[in-house]
C-alpha cells in the first residue's frame, strides 16, 4: 500500500491519496470539525462508454444507449435486502449518478458511518441482475426519461450536443430512450459490470468527520484483491466540423431556451486543469456577470438572469457553452461573437482579466466549504488526471497572454451551433 | 446558533464558526402575502441589482467581484402567509483573501446599501431599472411555467388555498407586475422598513458584535415603532371540507399528479415531530411506502414523494406518471396513506424515518447555507429551535402518535397535468 499526505498551505487543508493493495485508489479528507461525512464510489465509466471488449475477448460488444445508467439502477437490487434498504436501517442518505464519463454511488450521513461505507462497497461490488428485475426498471426509467423529454433546459442542452457532434456518443441522452432500454437484458449487464467495474477504474473519494484508519480497515474487511482488467475501446472518429449549426425544436414553451456551443478538437482526452481554468475565465471574460457584453444584453432586453456559462468537457470532448432564455437567440449569437472578435482584436485590458481572476478564486474557495463538494472534487480531479490542490493554485501564475490564446484558438464561428427550444 | 434583539422589530440570529472557507450574512424582510406581493417582489430584485454608489449592473458585480467573487443574492419566498424577501450577501472568509485584505465588513456595508440606499429619483425607481425588472420577473414567471413539476405543484396550489392569502404566487402577478410604476415600488419600500419584522443571519468566522453594530444601525436612524411593526398570522386550516380534482392538458410528454391535504395542525409546530415522521414514513424517502410500493413495485413511475409544509400545515405528494396510469397512482397512494392510518408499518420503519431525519437535521451545522436557511425557518416559527432540540423532539415520538397523526390528515385538493393526445413520433 502507498500512501501520500497532500497538504495547501494557501487553503490550509491537505488530503491522503492512497493505493490500496487490492488495487483500489483512495482519496480521504479529514474534516474533524464536522458532524458528517460523505463518500463516493465511482467508476470511470458513463453514458459514452458504447463499444468495448476485453483484451481476451475477439469482438467488440455494442450496448445499447443508456445501458451506463440502467447499471447504475440496477446495482441497488441484490438478492436479500436491496442497497436502499440497508441505509435506511442507519438514515444515511444515499443515492447515484451517471454522466457522460463516470457513474458514481454516494452517501451522506453523520452518524454510523463505518456501516455505510460498508453497505456502499459491499452493494457496488456484489451485482444482481435477473431478467425480472431488469424489466421492472424498464418502467422506472421509462418514467425518468419522459421527465426529461418534457423539460426545455434537459433537451435545449442535448439537442446542442446533437448538433455538435455527429459520432461521439456524448450527442446520445444519458438515460437512453425507451426503445434502447427496452433492448436491455441481464446478460448485456454483466458484461458492462465486467468490464468497467474494475477496482482499478475506479477511486473511493471520502471526507468529512472520519478517520484514515477507519476507512483503510473497513476497505480492508470489504475489498477483495482484483487483478486489473484490461479493455479496449472503439471511440468514433469525430469530425471537426459540426453536425449542424443550427437545431430548433418546438416543446410550447413560454420562454424560448437557447444553447450556444462551439466545439473544439483536442489530442488529449481530457482536459488539463490549466486549460479548464483558462477557459473558465475566457468565458467569464468574454460574458461574466462583470463583462460589458453581460451587461449590455441584460438592458437591451436580449437575455435574463437565466443566462450562464460553462466549460463542457470530459473524457473525449470540450466545447465551451453559453446557455439562457431570450425572445431572440440569433442575436444572442451575434453579439457573443462579435465580442469576440473585437477581444481577439484588441486583447484583454489587464482590469478585466484581474476582476474574473478574483471572482473565480472566490468561488473556487467555496468550493471547499462542504464535505460533498470536497469528495466530489476530490474524484472529479482524479479522473481527469490532475490533483485537487492544482487548481487553487494556478491562481497564482496564470495570465492574460493564456486566456487570449485560449480566445484565439477556440470559439471558432465555423464550429459552432446554436439549439433554440421555442 | 444563538439569536437576540438588535433594534425594534429586528432579531439577530448569529453562528460564529471556522468552519467554513467562505461566511454569509442575509436580511430577510417578512412582509404578508397579499396583493401587493408583485410590487414586493420586484422591490427585492431591483435592490439586488445596484445602489446609490453603484448605480449601474456593471460596476455592482465588478465591485462584488474584487471582493473575492462576493455575491449578493435576492430571493423571494412563501413561508406560510409570509412573503419573505432576503438579500444574502456570501463572500470568502477574511483569512482566505488572497493579499490579506478584510473584505467582509466592506461586503456587509455593500448589502446595507443595497437595502438602504437604492438608485432612486425623488420620484421614485428609475423607469430603465423598473423596465428591466419587470421584463425579467415576467420572463421568470413565464420559465416556471415551462418546468412542468413546479407548474404543476404551483397550480395544485392555487386551487386548494383559492380563498386563503397562500393561493397567491409569490411574485405576484404578471398583470398587476406590467402596470407597476416606480413610485408604486419606492412607496412600498418605505413602508416595508418601517413596519416589517426584520431577520438579519450570519454564519462565519466574523466578530459578531460588529456585525451586529453595524446592520443594527442602519434599522435604529428609521427609528422604527414598535405599535407599527406588523404582525403576520397564517391561516391554519386543519380539515378538507371533501377532496376536489383539477385536471388541465398540455402537450406534454409525461403527466403530473400531485395531491394536497390538510395536515390537522393549528400552528406551524402543533404536534410537528409526529407530522414529520409520519409523512417521512408515507413518502419521505427511499424506505417511505410511496417510494416502496408506487415506484419500486408498481413501477408507475420515477419519483412519487410527500413533502409536509409545516408552514402552513399542508402535505403534498407529487408524482409524475403517465396519463393512462394516473388514476391507478391516485388510488395506490391514497391506499398507502390508509396503510400509514391503520398502522402497517414495522417498529423497524418507524426507527429507519427517525434516523433519516435526525442524521438531516444533524447535517444542516455542515453546510453555511444550510445554517443560514435553518436559522430564517426558526425565527418565522417564533421559537427557535436548535438542530440538536429537533433531533431529541423526533426520537420520542411514538407509534401510537405517528398513527394519530395520519388520521389528522385529510386529502383535499387532486390536480392532474395530463398529456394531450399527440402523434407519437
Amino acid at each position: 500500500m502507498k500512501e501520500k499526505l497532500i497538504k495547501n498551505s494557501l487553503l490550509n487543508e491537505e488530503y491522503y491519496e492512497i493505493d490500496h493493495e487490492s488495487g483500489l485508489k483512495i482519496f480521504i479528507m479529514e474534516k474533524p470539525d464536522y458532524n458528517g461525512a460523505y463518500a463516493l464510489f465511482g467508476t470511470k465509466y458513463g453514458s459514452v462508454d458504447t463499444c468495448f471488449k476485453l483484451k481476451n475477448e475477439e469482438d467488440y460488444t455494442t450496448v445499447p444507449e443508456g445501458i451506463a445508467h440502467f447499471l447504475e439502477h440496477k446495482l441497488f437490487e441484490s438478492e436479500e435486502l436491496d442497497a436502499f434498504e440497508r441505509f435506511a436501517q442507519t438514515g444515511a442518505n444515499a443515492n447515484a449518478y451517471t454522466s457522460f464519463d463516470r457513474t458514481c454511488y454516494l452517501f451522506q450521513c453523520s452518524g454510523e458511518f463505518e456501516k455505510n461505507l460498508e453497505i456502499l462497497l459491499d452493494f457496488v461490488k456484489a451485482p444482481y441482475f435477473t431478467e425480472e428485475t431488469v424489466q421492472k426498471e424498464q418502467g422506472i426509467i421509462g418514467q425518468e426519461i419522459r421527465m426529461y423529454q418534457d423539460s426545455p433546459d434537459w433537451q435545449v442542452l442535448f439537442n446542442l450536443l446533437r448538433g455538435l457532434y455527429s459520432k461521439n456518443p456524448v450527442r446520445i441522452d444519458i438515460a437512453g430512450t425507451i426503445e434502447s432500454i427496452a433492448k436491455i437484458n441481464a446478460d448485456l449487464l454483466y458484461s458492462c459490470y465486467n468490464t468497467f467495474y474494475n477496482l482499478s477504474n475506479m477511486a473511493l473519494a471520502v471526507a468529512g468527520n472520519v478517520k484514515k484508519e477507519t476507512v483503510l480497515s473497513i476497505v480492508d474487511k470489504v475489498i477483495k484483491k482484483e487483478e486489473p482488467v484490461e479493455f479496449e475501446q472503439i471511440i468514433p472518429e469525430e469530425p471537426k466540423e459540426v453536425a449542424e449549426s443550427y437545431i430548433e425544436e418546438a416543446l410550447g414553451v413560454d420562454m424560448p431556451k437557447f444553447a450556444l456551443g462551439f466545439k473544439e478538437t483536442h489530442s488529449e482526452s481530457v482536459r488539463t486543469a490549466k486549460e479548464a481554468l483558462v477557459m473558465n475565465l475566457a468565458l467569464d471574460i468574454i460574458a461574466g456577470k462583470v463583462s460589458p457584453l453581460y451587461s449590455k444584453m441584460l438592458s437591451e432586453g436580449l437575455i435574463n438572469t437565466s443566462f450562464g456559462k460553462e466549460y463542457f468537457t470530459g473524457r473525449g470532448f470540450a466545447a465551451p457553452i453559453f446557455t439562457g432564455e431570450s425572445n431572440n437567440p440569433e442575436k444572442v449569437k451575434e453579439e457573443i461573437l462579435s465580442e469576440i472578435a473585437k477581444i481577439r482584436e484588441c486583447g484583454i485590458k489587464d482590469e478585466d482579466f484581474e476582476v474574473s481572476l478574483k471572482k473565480l478564486y472566490g468561488a473556487e474557495v467555496f468550493a471547499y466549504n462542504d464535505v460533498d463538494d470536497l469528495a466530489n472534487n476530490l474524484i472529479d480531479a482524479y479522473f481527469n488526471n490532475h490533483g485537487l490542490f492544482e487548481t487553487i493554485e494556478l491562481y497564482k501564475t496564470i495570465t492574460k497572454k493564456d486566456v487570449e490564446k485560449a480566445i484565439s484558438d477556440s470559439f471558432k464561428e465555423e464550429y459552432c451551433c446554436l439549439s433554440v427550444i421555442r | 446558533m444563538e439569536i437576540k434583539r438588535i433594534s425594534e422589530g429586528v432579531s439577530f440570529a448569529f453562528h460564529k464558526t471556522e468552519r467554513f472557507k467562505t461566511s454569509v450574512v442575509s436580511v430577510s424582510l417578512i412582509c404578508p402575502l397579499d396583493e401587493k406581493s408583485s410590487e414586493r417582489a420586484l422591490l427585492c430584485y431591483l435592490l439586488s441589482r445596484t445602489n446609490r454608489s453603484y448605480p449601474d449592473i456593471i460596476s455592482m458585480n465588478r465591485k462584488l467581484a474584487s471582493l473575492y467573487g462576493a455575491v449578493i443574492s435576492p430571493n423571494v419566498q412563501k413561508i406560510g402567509e409570509s412573503q419573505v424577501l432576503t438579500l444574502s450577501l456570501v463572500s470568502v472568509d477574511d483569512r482566505f483573501s488572497l493579499d490579506g485584505k478584510a473584505i467582509s465588513e466592506e461586503g456587509i456595508r455593500l448589502l446595507m446599501e443595497c437595502i438602504f440606499s437604492p438608485d432612486i429619483t425623488p420620484d421614485g425607481f428609475r423607469e430603465e431599472n423598473m423596465e428591466r425588472e419587470k421584463r425579467l420577473l415576467i420572463e421568470r414567471i413565464e420559465s416556471e411555467k415551462d418546468e412542468k413539476r413546479i407548474y404543476a405543484l404551483n397550480r395544485m396550489v392555487e386551487e386548494m388555498c383559492k380563498d386563503e392569502s397562500y393561493g397567491i404566487h409569490k411574485y405576484g402577478s404578471i398583470e398587476r407586475i406590467s402596470a407597476l410604476t416606480g413610485k408604486d415600488v419606492f412607496a412600498e419600500w418605505k413602508k416595508i422598513l418601517t413596519t416589517c419584522p426584520v431577520q438579519i443571519n450570519a454564519v462565519g468566522s466574523f466578530d459578531m458584535e460588529k456585525i451586529q453594530s453595524i446592520t443594527a444601525s442602519y434599522f435604529d436612524r428609521l427609528q422604527r415603532k414598535k405599535e407599527d411593526i406588523i404582525e403576520i398570522r397564517t391561516e391554519f386550516l386543519t380539515e378538507s371540507y371533501g377532496s376536489k380534482t383539477a385536471t388541465e392538458k398540455q402537450k406534454v410528454k409525461q403527466g403530473k399528479l400531485v395531491i394536497g391535504m390538510r395536515a390537522g395542525m393549528t400552528f406551524d409546530f402543533d404536534n410537528y415531530p409526529a407530522i414529520r415522521l409520519m409523512t417521512a414514513i408515507f413518502g419521505g424517502g427511499t424506505f417511505s411506502k410511496l417510494f416502496m410500493n408506487v415506484r419500486e413495485k408498481m413501477s408507475l413511475c420515477y419519483y412519487c414523494a410527500a413533502r409536509l409544509v409545516a408552514s402552513k400545515g399542508l402535505i403534498t405528494v407529487e408524482s409524475g406518471v403517465e396519463t393512462e396510469n394516473a388514476q391507478k397512482a391516485l388510488e395506490a397512494i391514497r391506499n398507502e396513506l390508509d396503510e400509514v392510518r391503520k398502522g402497517n408499518f414495522t417498529d423497524e420503519t418507524v426507527e429507519n424515518a427517525k434516523k433519516s431525519l435526525i442524521d438531516t437535521f444533524n447535517s444542516v451545522e455542515d453546510s453555511v447555507l444550510g445554517i443560514d436557511a435553518f436559522m430564517t425557518s426558526q425565527c418565522l416559527s417564533g421559537t427557535f429551535r436548535t438542530p440538536e432540540e429537533y433531533a431529541e423532539l423526533l426520537k420520542n415520538v411514538s407509534r401510537e402518535e405517528i398513527i394519530i397523526a395520519a388520521n389528522m390528515v385529510t386529502e383535499d385538493t387532486v390536480f392532474i397535468l395530463e398529456s394531450e393526445e399527440e402523434d407519437e413520433e
